[in-house]
């Protein structure tokens, strides 16, 4: 594939910070992807993968004073971008276009 | 292994992100604990470790940190400044640390500069001339005296010699330069035109002389100095070839020199052609000849022609000169110009290089305390990440930047050393106009920040508590194995800083005996009541002695007749140090045996008026007469002369003697008719050779000095307008210089010898100051250390006295050991200073004592405060920290 496209893991830790609202920092992405995927992720592949995505242009951070309050630490947020989202939904169509009537072809293995 | 997960993810996400994923597994693990309970949740934390460092590995390596990245959002700029950043912010929390250092740091490198720089320019760098190495200078020379030459021998060498590519000769006299506004006293040379090209120098305007205008005869043009063409004729060079009035004489100006022309040259006012007739007799030698070597002329073979030449024309002089003994020498030039102050420079040298070293072992030692008080910061640093390498960095720049503020004060101070040096300085020491802040003195500086460095900031990066984390951490950890390093090593640095003191104190304190004992030599005249100035009639060269004489006493009465003046007196020569000439005699009743030099003294013109003036009196015999009794015969002597030759005052009356290198028995015989209390002519150091004074009215000159007496209880200083002002009366046109009084007098002759003892004893006011917060550190250091172990032991009955007992012997241990190493250096070293000590030997047991009293004193004072401390501690505080 073309190196526009997102790593397989990029791409579910993205959907799981659009399910979350379109913007969260790690833990509850975490949480996100271990109920959902049922496997149990390493946090800091996902805290790494967040922050090449940023580098990337396709997360954006900014750093929460209110999180302060609640935990004695301040918490970064990253949220999705106009390219995040435009990558997700090529992902999905490229995706989407490749499974076009081949999953009776899926049965027959 | 959580130390080196938190390094890895420092190094692979940066600092703060490392910390935020630290901070977020940590929120995860408490939702695990709260979900599944303690054995489940520490399950998942040690896999979340193997999987985290794995993916911190991965992205490490194969994709290159990601932290460079994350900080560009922030901007930092160029790598380097970041790094700096640390550095300046830790040292601009303790501003009294960095000042302390930075501030000895420049005086150390300022001083050791500011010497080399000297140092450099007399002694080590070549002279300013086109192949300086052929240069010499030629002098007559016998049984180890060297005096000029004679015109006669000059001549001969000029027409003989054949290993030389040239030779020159060089005469000074003092003439009036006299404009409309005033006239004044300058500095004249007369020298041959083959001086210019010989010494490479070409004209800054106009032309130098020609060979004929050297000619007895021929008409006489100048050539100026630059400084004094600048001065007088405002450096215009339309002006060339307007005239200088030098004795009277209109002498047209047909060149300028350039400014830097080489010390042969340097002070040269006035410059005209040399015109000597040829000589009648061999004397008077007042002749300096230099001389460059032939190509690939042996110095061994110009010397040797040399000598031969003067063998050849011995016979033709034998008359006036028969000192067979006498030959001619060559000298390297640069030798002669240097002088005898190689000594005094190399003496100073060290005392700035043992300053330097005193000023780094204190940096040292408040850098190794700083180390032990930053423990704490240091080892959070390291638990946050940071590698004992990143560490030693910090510390290093730190370091780094000491040492270059330090260079750059240091620089500063130099360039106002170097000034002062050189303004002050001129008078005495050669060739200051090379003296300044030259290339290879600023690699020097250079060197000696680097060696700063390496000697203070080195040192206590070697053992930077980085690795030992835990000890740093821990509250009062106040024990352990590199405090203990660093006690030992301070405890070295200060019984170093002990030891280098010595040499300096003693050095300085040798000086300033030396200089109060030369303060204190009777000079042998009225230093407070007395006023000298030096007058010319430049009018007046042609009367004869009669009218002459006439003129002065007239000048005379116009200034006796001034409220507040006692008497004047007219003469050549002042004391302490300004005599006429030296002349050489032989004793009637003392003859001098083949091969023996004859014994030489000062001469000097005086007066009956002039000896009141001065305020020394007759002790034996009387004093000259009225000029129809004497013929010019008779001279007075002082006693010193008088104890020297004979047993005393009255046994040198009527004796008799020849001068000046006659021999046979046509020579006029002088008479010794008196002798004067003992006076110096020839400066305060050493002793008295003696004095011969000659009656001023047999021999008077337009040129000649005035001494004056003020009344009892007037100062003479406010005499002098007064003076001037009567003697611009009698005659417009004369030219008054050198005034000064009896005091200033003194303090002239003086001034080397109190430079030398103000310089070494501030270097060694500065060196005990040094010390002094050493030890000062040190013990507070140690009774901090070791605060715990005084508290048991008074708590357990132990007298505080005994505390403090035992805190002033270890301090003093260190200085005692310390002192015993600068005895010895002391001893060693104060031998080179010989030449420049007065009435004291460089062994002087009560300088050295001195030394070695004050420094333990000022130790004892220093190491009392922390011992008292020490001794006060109370027990239960100490024990209640445990």
């Amino acid at each position: 594939m073309p190196r526009d496209t997102l790593g397989e893991f990029e791409h579910m830790v993205l959907l799981s910070i659009l399910r979350l609202g379109g913007e969260a920092y790690s833990v509850p992405v975490v949480l996100e992807l271990e109920a959902r995927t049922g496997r149990e992720v390493a946090q800091a592949a996902v805290f790494i993968a967040m922050k090449r995505m940023e580098n990337k242009g396709l997360l954006k951070s900014r750093m929460d004073e209110e999180s302060v309050k609640e935990t004695g630490r301040v918490r970064r947020y990253f949220k999705l971008t106009p390219a995040a989202a435009a990558k997700l939904r090529d992902t999905r169509q490229a995706l989407e276009r490749l499974w076009e009537g081949i999953e009776a072809q899926l049965e027959k293995i | 292994m959580n130390i080196w997960l938190q390094r890895i993810a420092a190094w692979v996400l940066g600092q703060d992100e490392a910390r935020a994923l630290f901070n977020e597994m940590e929120e995860l693990y408490r939702h695990r604990l709260e979900k599944e309970g303690e054995a489940a949740a520490s399950r998942w934390q040690r896999r979340q470790y193997r999987k985290t460092l794995r993916h911190l590995l991965v992205s490490g390596l194969r994709r290159g940190s990601i932290k460079d990245s994350a900080d560009s959002r922030r901007n930092t700029g160029p790598a380097w400044i970041a790094g700096l950043r640390l550095p300046l912010r830790s040292l601009a929390r303790a501003p009294v640390y960095v000042g302390s250092i930075v501030g000895t740091l420049a005086l150390g490198i300022g001083g050791i500069t500011t010497v080399f720089s000297v140092v450099h320019a007399v002694l080590l760098s070549p002279l300013p001339y086109p192949e300086p190495g052929e240069l010499v200078q030629i002098s007559t020379s016998s049984r180890g005296n060297q005096w000029p030459l004679s015109a006669a021998d000059y001549l001969a060498i000029e027409e003989q010699q054949t290993r030389f590519e040239g030779v020159a000769a060089m005469a000074w006299t003092r003439a009036t330069y006299s404009t409309d506004s005033g006239s004044d006293r300058m500095l004249v040379h007369s020298v041959t035109p083959g001086l210019f090209p010989l010494l490479g120098v070409q004209p800054a305007e106009g032309r130098v002389f020609l060979e004929e205008e050297r000619k007895p005869g021929a008409p006489v043009v100048a050539v100026l100095g630059w400084g004094f063409w600048s001065r007088e004729f405002g450096g215009d060079p339309s002006r060339l070839g307007e005239p200088v009035r030098v004795d009277g004489v209109e002498v047209p100006v047909v060149g300028v020199l350039p400014a830097r022309v080489g010390p042969s040259l340097e002070d040269a006012d006035i410059i005209l052609p040399l015109q000597v007739a040829p000589p009648q007799r061999k004397g008077p030698f007042f002749l300096e000849a230099l001389g460059r070597l032939g190509e690939g002329v042996a110095p061994e073979a110009a010397s040797a022609e040399l000598r031969a030449i003067n063998e050849r024309i011995f016979p033709l002089w034998k008359d006036s000169w028969p000192d067979q003994e006498a030959t001619w020498a060559m000298t390297d030039l640069k030798t002669r110009v240097v002088g005898d102050v190689g000594t005094t420079l190399v003496v100073i040298l060290g005392a700035a290089a043992f300053v330097l070293i005193m000023v780094c072992a204190n940096a040292a030692s408040l850098l190794l305390a700083r180390i032990v008080d930053r423990r704490r910061e240091l080892a959070v640093r390291a638990a946050l990440g940071a590698s004992r390498e990143n560490l030693v960095a910090q510390l290093l720049a730190e370091s780094g930047l000491l040492v270059v503020l330090g260079s750059l004060g240091g620089l500063g101070l130099a360039g106002l050393g170097i000034h002062l040096t050189t303004t002050l300085g001129a008078p005495f020491l050669p060739r200051t106009s090379e003296v300044g802040l030259t290339g290879p003195v600023l690699f020097f500086s250079l060197a000696m920040a680097v060696t700063s460095l390496v000697l203070f900031g080195l040192l206590p990066a070697l053992r930077a508590p980085g690795a030992r984390v835990s000890e740093g951490l821990r509250e009062g950890g106040a024990r352990g194995g590199s405090s203990a390093w660093t006690g030992r090593v301070r405890n070295l640095l200060v019984t170093t800083q002990f030891a280098v003191s010595v040499p300096v104190l003693v050095g300085g304190g040798l000086l300033v005996a030396s200089f109060l004992t030369l303060a204190r030599v009777d000079a042998g005249f009225d230093a407070d009541r007395v006023l000298a100035l030096d007058v010319s009639l430049p009018g007046d060269a042609d009367l004869s002695n009669q009218e002459l004489n006439h003129t002065w006493d007239q000048l005379l009465q116009e200034i006796r007749s001034i409220p507040g003046v006692a008497q004047a007196g007219v003469g050549q020569g002042r004391p302490p140090g300004d005599y006429l000439f030296t002349n050489n005699f032989v004793l009637e009743d003392q003859p001098v045996g083949e091969g023996e030099t004859q014994p030489s003294v000062p001469w000097v013109f005086a007066s009956e008026a002039y000896f009141e003036a001065l305020g020394t009196r007759l002790v034996a015999g009387r004093m000259f007469g009225p000029m129809a009794d004497d013929a010019p015969g008779v001279v007075l002597v002082d006693e010193a002369f008088a104890r020297r030759f004979y047993s005393g005052p009255e046994d040198a009356l009527g004796r008799r003697f020849v001068s000046g290198g006659c021999t046979g028995e046509a020579c006029p015989r002088t008479t010794i008719i008196g002798v004067m209390e003992e006076i110096r002519y020839m400066g305060l150091e050493g002793s008295n050779p003696g004095v011969m004074f000659l009656d001023s009215r047999t021999f008077p000159s337009p040129n000649s000095s005035l001494v004056v007496r003020a009344q009892g209880g007037m100062d003479p200083t406010t005499l002098a307008p007064l003076v001037r002002d009567a003697i611009w009366q009698t005659d417009s046109h004369a030219a008054v210089a050198r005034v000064a009084t009896g005091q200033q007098l003194l303090s002239q002759t003086l001034r080397v010898p109190r430079y030398l003892a103000a310089l070494l004893g501030s270097f060694g006011g500065l060196s005990l100051l040094l010390a002094v917060l050493g030890i000062y550190g040190v013990m507070d250091y140690f009774v901090r250390q070791h605060r715990r172990d005084m508290g048991i032991r008074i708590a357990l009955g132990g007298e505080p006295s005994h505390v403090l007992r035992l805190v002033l012997r270890r301090g003093m241990v260190l200085v005692v050991m310390g002192l015993g190493v600068g005895l010895l250096a002391a001893f060693l070293l104060t031998r080179f200073m010989g030449s420049l000590l007065h009435g004291i030997e460089p062994t002087d047991a009560r300088v050295l004592l001195s030394a070695i009293t004050v420094l333990v004193l000022v130790a004892v004072l220093a190491c009392w405060g922390p011992a008292l401390r020490a001794s006060n501690v109370p027990p239960r505080e100490v024990l209640a920290e445990e």
